[in-house]
């Protein structure tokens, strides 16, 4: 729950501007409709003042064509009509300003989305372990939301505060040149010198960022250690840290917030005094004969006060704009580790290769680049093991010894850091990463079940599978006599991760989708430790129809259920300590001898009705 | 006054929602007074002279009041939001405390953390936005028409007309909101699911050589769902674009026609009808501050929503006594349990039901039963973090409602089969237990509990950082923290949930020797998970379905031929089945 994404990748380095162009290269499939956007934001806002231009001049124009007492309708009609026609172009570049905006903001964040989903698929597992928890999934997803912004609220009003006022520069040029010496600095000052000094007031944001991934993460530990906390009665303490922790990042959150208010300040200055300067030069003209004083003057008071308004829709969204650019930059972060693994292979196809694994001097540790020193793990210094083809061996040992890394390992998610890893005579490196992958099928302890059918579910073994094919499987797998009897048969939802499906079931689901894959070798990764003794019975039983014939590497728990194992491997701290048949083994007299007497002893085990 | 729940709000927050609220009602006067003044100074133009000169004090005094009122609207509004998300940060933490461990469980916590964090971040919105800026969203028309009315009244009524076209832009938009907003809503949790599931599941679809597969098809899913969201767009925006329209129209176009008219009357002067017209402008402003209320707020107010809820749920009532036991401290305890009966909140089957057990002083009794026979409950209702809903919990004879909460958990260490451990260092998860430990009581606990060489083996000792809930630890040293947690506390009973096999033999040779240390001269309640273990215990209870099954000492439960003589039975025919295996292989 930490800040999940500093964790997995860091910030990326970089300048603002270089974030912004990498931004900015993700648009440019759309940039044709962009275009459409600011264009036609910028004609709203210049129809805008125009309408108020046009309403404000109406006073000298009626004034002049009128006499006091009598009512001149033809005049008033006029101008309302000017004031209507003008009004609808403002309300449909409006609507389509809105609409293309939102067509290419939701475009970008789909199209993000992807691009990251593409961007994380080399990096799993080794980079993204954390990424396995929902939570941290969900926060990376707040980050992509958070880009959008970027896209949808600064581009456009940024574009819209440059064109807008040298438009209507243009114009009060036309009324009369002074105008823009007047105007420009106040312009200026609200489209550069207000977003600059806001920056070097408020900071980037990432050192509120951070405060904000502290404060979070001690929220997140206080809520999910309540057990330990209540029991110890340290519950006061806690609330007492937690509030103090708080308070010291408002203050951190008072020095962006605080720069926003004083930015929202300075625009009311720059605002105020630009519409009052341009009105009292326009006075001064109008009183040396230089400009109409109840047509010109009213106007370019009007006109100035529109734009003055466009301006400050920039200088509004500038705080949006730097919580984008965190967010992309941690995104980024992520996106551009280096993989722990590089598919190095230079034939794409690959013979076939003996089933045989092997393990030779290999030396492994995760981490290893991490210089934190609670966080490298050493596994393996000089390990070495061989599995003939066709063997069915047992892997274990105390957790935390490296079983699981052999796993991790054979399917390439991470590389060893020295030494050599084989199937048949061939070097792990030397398969396509897809092929090696044709090589192995897993049967993990909470194998991954997607929110799909269970039919789907299955048929990620093999995508192009016949239904006969799926329903063989899953009659191997012991599935397909509860699936019938389904209301939905095969399109049972599996649930978010599987939770419509029984800890057996789910099971038997990933068996059966290792079934339809049929690869050389599976690997059996405590494949039933999270099932009750009874119904690891069931789930066994259908797991060795899946070993049939087959290289098989288990690694279990519960020693009960690897008794028959060709072989039995106890692994201790990153070696081989023990290896022999279950009676061999148990004559030994060793860990597993001992391991064995202890899980005979074990309630659940003699727990039976 | 803001129709929202108080527990959202403290007198801080209030106060600067005021602040926010009347900074921002006190701006609107200033820019009507500014478009006045530009509008006199037209007529004052037109008459030879320059009014914005001799008014240059006035003006900048005006300048400078905006400015400030700005900064105060502004502080106002994220002061508010700062106080508040303090304030709801510390209720829900104060809720889950109120809740405890027994209601909450363990899915809902992360649910409930995740609300705390990201969540309550948007509660920023919720304070600044919906608070403050719909109150001066509605007082922006009738300001203006006020003024407009001073100026001429006849023109004030026509404006007036106009002041209901906000609220039925709210509601019309609001509506159109809600429908996109809810059909989005559904296209965007279809999607979020999808791709959450794709990444978390991202190891097996490369497993399966199906990630590339995947990704097209999501990208298929994204172009599909966005081409409706767009449709929706389409149409939903077209009442947008009439009500902008209609409004600006109305009002400038009202404004200046009806100025003329009543210029022609006499009424007016040129300047105030240009000063009417600049004030039509500031109706539109009111579109704005609803339009960004609309779109922000509606993400806090469902934060909101989801903290008001989870607020809301019962707490178990704990009675609050305040009686402490006379018996000196640190002297054993006797514990009965009398009857009770607890039903979880919603579920139908009680998850203990009429259990009576006691506990004497010195006594080790070992509860055993299978997952789910009411074993947890039973350790929740000891430190009452639930309460019976019949029986009694009596400690030296004293009904535990009579005792003080605090006083009766100083009385249990607990010592659980999962640890949580804090992010911090290893001296601060001990001092959890008691905070003003010195260094050597911390060693001394260290020691007892067999974690001191490993201690001694990292470079920062007992300043070693403990990773995400201990993760830098391997699991027995996780439990041997825990134990010198509880030997620190010291109290004279121990709830020890023992740790399960998955350990290596040689740390359970430590881990027995701390847990001997630990429940000496102490009274213990063991969940056990071991046949061997439970034969160390002075007596045996075993669950079932949240019943007394059985219970008496180890010979009387073999004569009774019960639950606990079947698991021994099954343990033989396990030992001799094994050993057979032998020559069939062979």
């Amino acid at each position: 729950m930490r800040a999940i994404a500093e964790d997995v990748g860091g910030l990326s380095q970089g300048s603002n501007a270089e974030i912004i162009r990498r931004l900015l290269r993700y648009m440019r499939p759309f940039n044709g409709i962009m275009v459409v956007s600011l264009v036609t934001r910028v004609i709203k806002f210049l129809s805008q003042a125009a309408l108020l231009g046009i309403a404000a001049a109406s006073v000298g124009i009626y004034v002049e064509s009128s006499q006091p007492g009598t009512v001149n309708w033809d005049v008033i009609w006029q101008q309302v009509r000017w004031i209507a026609l003008v009004g609808t172009i403002v309300g449909f570049a409006s609507y389509i300003e809105n609409y293309t905006g939102h067509y290419v903001a939701f475009r970008i964040l789909a199209e993000f989305r992807d691009k990251f989903y593409y961007a994380m698929l080399p990096l799993a597992p080794a980079r993204t372990a954390k990424l396995q928890s929902g939570d941290a999934v969900s926060r990376v997803m707040t980050d992509c939301e958070r880009v959008e912004p970027f896209y949808a609220h600064t581009i456009a009003p940024a574009v819209s505060a440059i064109f807008v006022p040298i438009f209507i520069l243009a114009w009060c040029w036309t009324v009369h040149p002074s105008f823009v010496w007047v105007l420009a600095p106040f312009y200026l000052a609200m489209t550069v010198v207000l977003p600059w000094l806001v920056g070097k007031l408020g900071g980037d944001g990432v050192r509120y960022r951070e405060q904000l991934g502290v404060v979070n993460a001690f929220v997140a530990d206080s809520i999910q250690g309540v057990r330990d906390t209540v029991a110890f009665g340290y519950e006061k303490e806690r609330a007492r840290s937690l509030w103090n922790i708080g308070a010291t990042m408002q203050a951190g959150q008072d020095k962006l917030y605080g720069a926003d208010a004083t930015q929202k300040a300075l625009s009311e200055i720059f605002c105020t005094v630009g519409i009052l300067a341009a009105a009292w030069w326009g006075v001064e003209l109008a009183l040396q004969g230089a400009i109409r004083p109840l047509i010109d003057l009213p106007a370019i008071i009007a006109v100035s006060v529109v734009g003055f308004y466009t301006s400050q829709g920039l200088a509004n969204n500038y705080t949006d704009f730097r919580v984008s650019l965190i967010a992309a930059r941690r995104l980024f972060g992520m996106m551009d580790q280096p993989p722990a693994v590089r598919d190095q292979a230079r034939d794409r196809e690959v013979s076939a290769s003996e089933p045989a694994l092997s393990f030779r001097d290999v030396h492994f540790e995760y981490d290893a680049d991490d210089e934190a020193w609670s966080r490298k793990k050493k596994v393996f210094d000089h390990f070495s093991l061989d599995i003939p083809a066709g063997r069915r061996v047992a892997l274990v040992g105390p957790s935390g010894t490296g079983k699981s890394t052999i796993v991790n390992l054979l399917l390439r998610q991470w590389d060893p850091q020295a030494g050599d890893i084989r199937i048949g005579n061939r070097r792990l490196a030397d398969f396509p990463l897809h092929e090696l992958q044709r090589q192995f099928a897993v049967v993990s302890q909470r194998s991954y079940i997607f929110n799909e059918t269970v039919r789907e579910n299955i048929r990620m073994g093999q995508y192009d599978a016949t239904q006969e094919e799926i329903e063989e499987a899953a009659k191997k797998a012991g599935l397909h006599d509860w699936l019938v009897a389904q209301p939905k048969g095969y399109d049972t939802p599996a649930g978010e991760r599987g939770t419509s499906l029984s800890g057996g079931q789910r099971q038997r689901v990933a068996i059966a989708r290792a079934i339809l894959k049929n690869s050389p070798v599976v690997l059996l990764d405590e494949a039933t430790s999270s099932l009750d003794v009874e119904t690891e019975q069931g789930v066994m039983q259908a797991l060795r129809r899946l070993c049939e014939g087959r290289t098989t590497l288990t690694i279990a728990h519960r020693l009960s259920t690897i008794v028959d194992s060709d072989e039995i491997l106890v692994m201790i701290e990153g070696r081989i300590a023990e290896r022999g048949t279950h009676e061999q083994l148990m004559e030994l007299g060793g860990w597993y001898a001992r391991m064995f007497a202890i899980q005979q002893d074990e309630v659940d085990a003699t727990l039976k009705h | 006054m803001l129709g929202v729940d108080d527990r959202l709000i403290t007198p801080a927050t209030m106060k600067w929602v005021k602040v926010g609220l009347v900074a921002g009602l006190a701006s609107i006067p200033t820019t009507i007074l500014l478009y006045y003044v530009l509008g006199i100074a037209v007529d004052a133009a037109s008459e030879g002279s320059n009014l914005l000169s001799d008014w240059f004090f006035v003006l900048a005094g005006l300048v400078l009041l905006k400015a400030a009122l700005a900064w105060i609207f502004r502080t106002g509004q994220f002061r508010a939001s700062g106080e508040a998300k303090i304030n709801v940060r510390d209720r829900i933490y104060q809720q889950v405390v109120r809740l405890g461990p027994g209601i909450l469980g363990k899915r809902r916590t992360g649910e409930i953390a995740n609300t705390a964090t990201e969540g309550v971040e948007y509660l920023d919105y919720y304070f600044s936005v919906y608070f403050v800026q719909i109150w001066v969203a509605i007082a922006i028309p009738l300001f203006l028409c006020a003024a407009i009315f001073w100026i001429d009244w006849v023109l004030g009524l026509w404006m007036l007309a106009g002041v209901p076209l906000t609220p039925l832009f709210v509601g019309s938009s609001a509506r159109g909101f809600r429908r996109i907003s809810k059909r989005n809503e559904e296209v965007k949790n279809r999607n979020s699911a999808q791709y959450l599931d794709s990444i978390q599941g991202m190891t097996t679809l490369k497993m399966f050589n199906q990630a590339e597969r995947r990704g097209k098809e999501m990208e298929d899913g994204n172009e599909a769902q966005r081409r409706t969201t767009m449709k929706l767009l389409l149409v939903a925006q077209s009442q947008f674009v009439f009500l902008e329209l209609g409004f600006a129209l109305f009002s400038t176009a009202v404004a200046m026609g009806v100025a003329l008219y009543r210029w022609s009357g006499g009424f007016m002067t040129p300047g105030e009808c240009v000063a009417v017209v600049l004030l039509s402008l500031e109706f539109s402003r009111t579109l704005l501050l609803v339009g960004e209320f609309f779109f922000a707020g509606a993400l806090g107010r469902e934060v909101a929503a989801k903290v008001i809820e989870f607020l809301n749920d019962k707490a178990p009532i704990l009675s609050s006594g305040t009686r402490k036991s006379d018996r000196a401290a640190g002297k054993p305890v006797t514990i009965e349990l009398r009857n009770v009966t607890f039903v979880y909140p919603g579920a139908e089957v009680p998850a203990v039901r009429d259990f009576s057990m006691t506990l004497v002083p010195n006594e080790t009794v070992a509860l055993i039963g299978r997952s789910g026979s009411g074993k947890t409950t039973i350790t929740n209702l000891l430190l009452r973090t639930i309460e019976a809903q019949s029986g009694d919990i009596l400690i030296d004879g004293v009904s535990a409602r009579e005792l003080s909460l605090e006083w009766l958990r100083e009385q249990i260490s607990l010592v659980p089969q999962d640890p949580f451990l804090f992010y911090g260092t290893i001296a601060d998860n001990l001092r959890m237990a008691k905070a003003n430990a010195t260094d050597e009581e911390l060693v001394a606990a260290c020691r007892a509990a067999e974690l001191y060489d490993f201690i001694r083996s990292t470079p920062d000792g007992l300043n070693t950082k403990v990773g995400d809930q201990g993760l830098a630890l391997s699991g027995g040293q996780a439990q041997r923290l825990a134990i010198a947690r509880a030997l620190l506390k010291g109290a004279p009973i121990v709830i020890l949930d023992e740790p399960t096999s998955q350990i290596d033999v040689e740390t359970e040779t430590l881990l027995n020797r701390a847990l001997e240390r630990l429940t000496r001269d102490k009274t213990v309640l063991l969940i056990a998970h071991r046949l061997s273990t439970i034969e160390q215990a002075d007596r045996i209870v075993v669950m079932e379905g949240g019943g007394l099954a059985e219970a008496g000492t180890k010979a009387e439960l073999l004569a009774s031929g019960g639950i606990y003589a079947g698991m021994i039975r099954t343990k033989r025919a396990m030992e001799s089945r094994t050993s057979a295996v032998a020559p069939q292989l062979a």
